[in-house]
């Protein structure tokens, strides 16, 4: 079945016009004069009540498309064709004084980092109450009250005095709480929300998710969200557009579009993240080859012709027409017949890498930072080991420790006396100024953005041999061969060896990053986030390279992740961290079986699932506790779903042993710790 | 971003912004950083960017203009500079208003205001230079040192450096001069000495926000030395800044030499010439329409600061681009 | 906050001592013999003797050192080495208060025209008015005063008898004769500090009006005039303080060759004729003075940022 470009079904409940109807737009970007196309016809319907989301990769057009739904371009970006409409009414021939009432009254936004989003020298109380002035016949008080009201609304639990602080006084979760608050003043009928959640927690993540899905229930607006997260959009929305260099290629409910892709790209998309509960013993993940195309390239054709898979002569020939799947579901592509063909990663060979011996030790190791207004114990006691070609998780919400501990075993900071980081046994030096040739050598770390951690006045063949030097010991010509072989292993191209970092694509320069820490052989690499500034497909190469690399040279990693998939995919055991105590270590198979720490279980159940499944979600209240303030007795106590009252509050319990290794601290035993008993939350 | 563009009637005919704003980030973004470019393009590019600028190319003509007269003043002057001159009688011209054979007219005491205005730029151009290139060698170690190190070291020199910046740099190079004689020497010292502190003060921050990056980190964890962080890794990052500050501090360099000559604080004599100087001598006959003497070499000292200016700030431009 | 300003205010005490310092260590370190230089190649050796004992020659440098912090913490640096009768405090404060009045003035005829220079330049952005608004703002930036005052002088001075070539003006006069009589110089100062300020404030009104909050602001549907006004302005005017803030301590010190050409006994010329005449008193006073008011206006301008902005507050009570 062929059908016409855009035209979809309605279904008969939603026979009003669209809340968002984009039609055929096409935007540019004025680059010196020069058009440069960034929307290539995008066409997609929202309808009232509905939720509709837009995924894709950074750079695809998704949240340009959500500025152009409101009107707001960039000083050089220009609407060259197509039609954008809301209600029935035409934005793109609206008028000043009518698009800024439309924005008052009639569509709101939540945007991507909420922490730049308000403005940090005025009172929320006085931005909340904006929105509300900004409707017109109220009174300044009487906007204040709405304005708390609308705080109470958005499950803020001391209105009145988030009202009277300033943005830097609140937490990124409930920064985005406010601006929710402000978006939705108007009782919008359209609200689009870009990248809401991305950057926050998972834990806050599934916290404001929840929250858009309950006011989305009250108020029956329709929502437009973008998302790079694909479990985001399949918990989140009904329908789902695939956007690839400025289109949209495949479009669906969200069932169809993940559970029976249709378009070589979308399927590309969702074999590159780690579904089912993957693991790196049993296959490589999926890597699109190839990247985005540059913003104002020509693509008369498909747009994903350069990188598909099951490309033929008549896909680089003839633009692809719109294919109709079903009654919602429609792809654009010449072969989708084919998409069975699109190759499936090839299953890894499954052998047993981890060996019991411990090559890296971490024992006893606290560290405090000396402040003034008193010491912070950013680590409490920490024991962990490294076996040889081991992966170790280490998990937790950002502010427990992680980083610290990775930068305490590199010798960046100096752990408290009495702690020592041990090489096969013998305790090395604290600092790494002072450390000899082979304890260096011995640990390396990849740090979370390239950018900063690459030198950007370097060649990469400067990079290289640098660290070849002062982790091998040899130089010269020697040096430079060696760089050019850790390059080749981490399939990076003579060509890139003589580029600066600026010139590299994220991916790449992670791949330079690697190659910089294994250039001398290391026993351990502190993997710091590696992949969260990368798109999925990228990060799937990266986490290949890395577990093919353990495979090759047995090297053990301590990977640091806020995303719980990629760790199941990667770690072999997992250690999760909380207020800079490790509160549960154990094989990844144990903490995805149970029982668990209760903040393991509240961590695993926040992560949205790409995979459709229902979870049932364990809120954690309020944020996680400063390490200069922890709580008494177990330091999770406050934020518990088990919480025992008189004994958690009062003892601190130990890391103890739960059988086969599995290390959980917590007071309750194993029976107490299988009964799921979600604590409810008022309000939703 | 032009306000009349943000969400409002696109089409209203905006300016083109050179450089593509990227508001959607993630979009422009990742997307402009693919590996297309090779670094002698970025290179050509801030090139290209400087050498259309029109500020860059007004002021490097001005500049070029005073340097060829500093180094050839006698093939581009018509008198010297110390000589009177004379009307075909013989009779010197004093005080004459600007004519066919004095083009900028003539002194009190007969001497032509062009050639002095031409013999004039040589000595600045000697000593502004050679006190700024002084100035900037000091003050970028200090500033690297203090902005590497931090801590106590970093607080004591940062409080000396505070103390010079607290008065007026003129003030100081008054007292200093006449103290201890103006002379060249002296001159160039003692601008050097008190461009230090700004210079520091600007690489400091440099150094403190490329200090806190993960490849200093990185080179730490591979056990560098310090000064092989300083020099070789984080230098490279903090050349731009001080390339600016350079031409910056030129500019006040020429500010500083003329305002102390204008106070007679200038080595030579009066027959030498001297644009500070001759503005001081010939400034009080302004009210009887004598305004030749004092106002050329004053729009020839504002020309050369201007010159360097705009090339200063198409320099920012540049490398910020 | 309070604690703030404490270790401010000492940290700055601890600063106007390594000047005074410097300043008193000077005609110790001069070469020959600054008694000779001041009394004259042809003085008596009794009239070289009283030169020294005034300008404490011939005590011991820590003797010296302590006779200057002393006057710091006294405020009296005693009386004129030229005419004991007259006070270094009373020479000092006459000049203060001419520098304020015209610092004042070219305040209010700077501050507006730059500020909106600045602002309207960002509002639009690389249009042509922006273009000249920065070029001119820029080139003219570092202009020495003196040239600035000669080239009004020519132009205003002499065709137009409403300004005055002097500044100080009679005896008595009201304050707008006063202000006529400083008009010109005060231009003046508005040329040289007009693009400094104006380019500041440029862009920070662009990185605020380009900020996200901004971009809130405009999709809650306000308008352009109300987003500069609740949420532009407030961002953007904090570097221009910090600005004005650092250059204060100039306006009343380095005006030195301004206030001569209009013949204004303001701070600059005092100190200047204190160095040649080699009047120690007036010159470690002088000195002193134009540090304290550098180091108040900075202080005060980081209060106010403190005040306008509640993240500055925040880094000043840790």
């Amino acid at each position: 079945m062929t059908i016409t470009d855009g035209l979809v079904p309605k279904t008969a409940a939603n026979d009003g016009p669209a809340a968002l109807s984009v039609k055929d737009l096409e935007m540019a970007y004025i680059v010196r004069g020069e058009p440069r196309a960034v929307l290539r016809g995008v066409t997609f319907d929202v309808r009232p009540g509905e939720a509709y989301g837009l995924v894709g990769e950074s750079g695809c057009g998704k949240s340009t498309t959500a500025y152009a739904a409101l009107r707001y371009l960039p000083s050089n970006g220009r609407i060259t064709a197509g039609k954008i409409s809301s209600g029935g009414r035409d934005l793109t021939s609206m008028g000043k004084k009518e698009l800024q009432e439309f924005r008052a009254t009639e569509a709101s936004m939540v945007y991507q980092d909420p922490v730049q989003a308000v403005n940090p020298v005025l009172k929320i109380g006085r931005q909340v109450a904006e929105s509300f002035q900004l409707l017109g016949n109220v009174s300044k008080s009487e906007s204040y009250d709405l304005a708390e009201q609308a705080l109470v609304r958005v499950q803020i639990a001391a209105p009145k005095s988030v009202m009277e602080r300033y943005p830097h006084q609140l937490s990124g979760g409930m920064l985005q709480r406010v601006v929710i608050a402000m978006a939705l003043a108007s009782d919008p009928q359209l609200l689009v929300l870009d990248e809401p959640t991305t950057g926050l927690d998972a834990t806050v993540e599934s916290e404001v998710l929840d929250l858009v899905r309950h006011l989305r229930d009250e108020t029956g607006a329709a929502i437009l969200l973008i998302a790079h997260n694909l479990g985001v959009i399949r918990t989140m929305c009904d329908r789902v557009g695939v956007m690839y260099a400025g289109r949209i290629v495949e479009e669906g409910t969200v069932d169809e579009v993940f559970d029976q892709p249709s378009h070589p790209y979308t399927k590309g998309l969702l074999n590159s993240i780690p579904r089912h509960g993957l693991t790196k013993t049993d296959r490589e993940l999926f890597s699109i080859p190839g990247t985005l195309p540059q913003i104002g390239t020509s693509l008369p054709t498909c747009v994903y012709v350069d990188r598909c898979p099951i490309v033929t002569d008549k896909c680089h020939s003839e633009a692809p027409p719109v294919v109709g799947k079903g009654f919602t579901h429609w792809t654009r592509c010449h072969h989708d017949d084919r998409i069975d063909e699109v190759p499936e990663p090839a299953d890894t060979e499954a052998i047993d890498n981890v060996v019991d011996t411990e090559v890296i030790g971490v024992d006893g190791v606290s560290k405090t930072f000396r402040q003034r207004g008193g010491d912070v114990p950013a680590l409490v006691s920490i024991n962990l080991g490294f076996g040889v070609g081991e992966t170790l998780g280490l998990v937790g919400e950002s502010g427990s420790g992680k980083s610290t501990l990775a930068k305490t075993m590199l010798g960046v900071h100096e752990p408290d006396v009495g702690g020592a980081i041990t090489l096969r046994g013998r305790p090395m030096a604290t600092k790494a100024t002072s450390r000899n040739e082979e304890s260096i050598r011995s640990i390396q770390m990849v740090f979370q953005n390239p950018d900063s951690a690459l030198n950007r006045s370097w060649t990469v063949r400067r990079i290289l041999i640098r660290a070849v030097e002062k982790l091998t010991g040899v130089s010269g010509e020697e040096a430079n061969e060696r760089a050019v072989e850790v390059a080749k292993a981490m399939q990076l191209s003579e060509r890139h060896l003589d580029m600066r970092p600026r010139q590299l694509s994220g991916g790449l320069k992670q791949r330079v990053a690697i190659a910089r820490a294994f250039a001398g052989d290391p026993d351990v690499v502190v993997c710091d986030e590696p992949t969260s500034a990368l798109d999925v497909s990228v990060q799937a190469a990266i986490l290949n390279l890395l577990a093919s690399l353990q495979r090759d040279v047995k090297t053990s990693y301590l990977f640091i992740s806020h995303d719980i998939g990629v760790v199941r995919y990667l770690a072999d055991r997992i250690a999760v961290m909380y207020v800079g105590r490790i509160v549960e270590l154990a094989t990844t198979e144990q903490v995805f079986a149970g029982p668990v720490h209760p903040y393991t279980e509240a961590l695993l159940s926040a992560v949205p699932n790409v995979d459709g499944e229902a979870s049932n979600r364990i809120p954690l209240d309020g944020d996680i506790p400063s390490p200069a303030n922890p709580p008494s007795g177990c330091v999770f106590h406050t934020r518990c779903h088990k919480f025992v009252d008189g004994l958690c509050d009062v003892t601190e319990p130990e890391l103890k042993d739960f059988g086969d290794g599995h290390m959980i601290k917590c007071h309750l035993e194993r029976e107490q710790l299988l009964i799921i008993t979600p604590k409810e939350k008022a309000g939703i | 971003m032009t306000i009349s563009d943000i969400g409002e009637d696109t089409s209203a005919g905006a300016e083109e912004p050179e450089k593509a704003k990227a508001q959607h980030q993630d979009q422009l973004a990742s997307a402009s950083t693919e590996p297309i470019t090779t670094i002698k393009q970025v290179k050509k590019e801030q090139r290209r960017i400087l050498f259309r600028s029109p500020g860059f190319i007004i002021g490097s003509l001005i500049l070029v203009f005073w340097i060829l007269a500093s180094l050839f003043p006698s093939l581009l002057s018509t008198f010297d500079p110390g000589e009177t001159v004379r009307n075909a009688e013989g009779g010197s011209m004093t005080s004459q208003g600007p004519n066919g054979t004095a083009w900028f007219g003539t002194t009190r005491l007969g001497r032509d205001v062009y050639s002095r205005v031409i013999f004039g730029a040589r000595p600045i151009l000697i000593i502004a230079p050679l006190a700024t290139i002084i100035a900037v060698w000091a003050g970028t170690i200090v500033g690297m040192l203090t902005g590497y190190y931090r801590g106590i070291f970093d607080q004591i020199v940062s409080r000396l450096l505070e103390a010079i910046l607290s008065i007026p740099a003129i003030l100081l190079a008054i007292l200093i001069v006449f103290t201890f004689g103006s002379t060249q020497a002296v001159i160039t010292g003692t601008i050097a000495f008190l461009f230090i502190a700004p210079v520091a003060r600007t690489v400091r921050a440099a150094t403190l926000s490329e200090s806190q990056l993960d490849y200093v980190t990185a080179a730490r964890m591979r056990g560098e030395s310090s000064l092989f962080i300083i020099t070789r890794e984080i230098l490279p990052n903090v050349i731009g800044v001080v390339v600016v500050e350079a031409t910056v501090r030129l500019g006040y360099a020429v500010f500083t030499l003329t305002t102390l000559a204008f106070l007679g604080l200038s080595p030579g004599d009066a027959t030498n010439a001297n644009w500070g100087l001759d503005v001081a001598n010939n400034y009080p006959n302004i009210i009887n329409g004598t305004w030749w003497p004092t106002i050329f070499p004053a729009l020839a000292i504002a020309s050369m600061v201007i010159g360097v200016n705009l090339i200063a700030d198409a320099m920012e431009k540049a490398i910020k681009s | 906050m309070l604690k703030f300003i404490t270790t401010r205010v000492l940290l700055s005490f601890l600063t106007l001592l390594i000047i005074l310092a410097v300043v008193t260590l000077i005609p110790n370190v001069a070469p020959g013999d600054p008694a000779r230089r001041i009394a004259g190649p042809t003085a008596s050796f009794e009239r070289l003797a009283a030169v020294r004992e005034s300008l404490g020659l011939d005590d011991s440098i820590p003797e010296q050192l302590a006779t200057s912090f002393t006057s710091l913490f006294t405020a009296d640096f005693g009386t004129t080495f030229n005419d004991s009768s007259v006070t270094v405090s009373e020479l000092i404060r006459a000049a203060l208060w001419n520098s304020s009045k015209l610092v004042l003035l070219s305040l209010l005829l700077m501050l507006p025209l730059s500020i909106l220079g600045g602002v309207v330049a960002a509002y639009k952005k690389d249009s042509l008015l922006d273009r000249i608004i920065v070029n001119v703002g820029v080139a003219l930036s570092s202009v020495p005063d003196f040239v600035g005052g000669v080239l009004f002088l020519a132009l205003f001075a002499v065709p137009f008898s409403f300004f005055r070539v002097t500044a100080a003006a009679p005896e008595g006069s009201g304050i707008f004769t006063q202000a006529r009589f400083l008009l010109l110089p005060a231009l003046t100062v508005t040329m040289v500090y007009f693009g400094y300020i104006a380019r500041v404030t440029r862009a920070s009104t662009i990185s605020a009006l380009e900020s996200d909050f901004a971009r809130t602001a405009f999709m809650k549907g306000m308008s352009t005039r109300t987003v500069f006004t609740k949420h532009v302005l407030r961002n953007s005017l904090l570097p221009t303080v910090a600005v004005v803030g650092t250059q204060l301590g100039f306006m009343f010190g380095g005006l030195v060759g301004l206030e001569l050409i209009f013949n204004y006994p303001g701070l600059g010329r005092l100190i200047l004729t204190a160095v040649v005449d080699a009047d120690y008193p007036i010159l470690r006073g002088g000195v002193v003075t134009v540090a304290i008011i550098y180091m108040v206006a900075t202080l005060a301008a980081d209060l106010v940022i403190a005040w306008m902005n509640p993240r500055a507050r925040l880094a000043l009570t840790e």
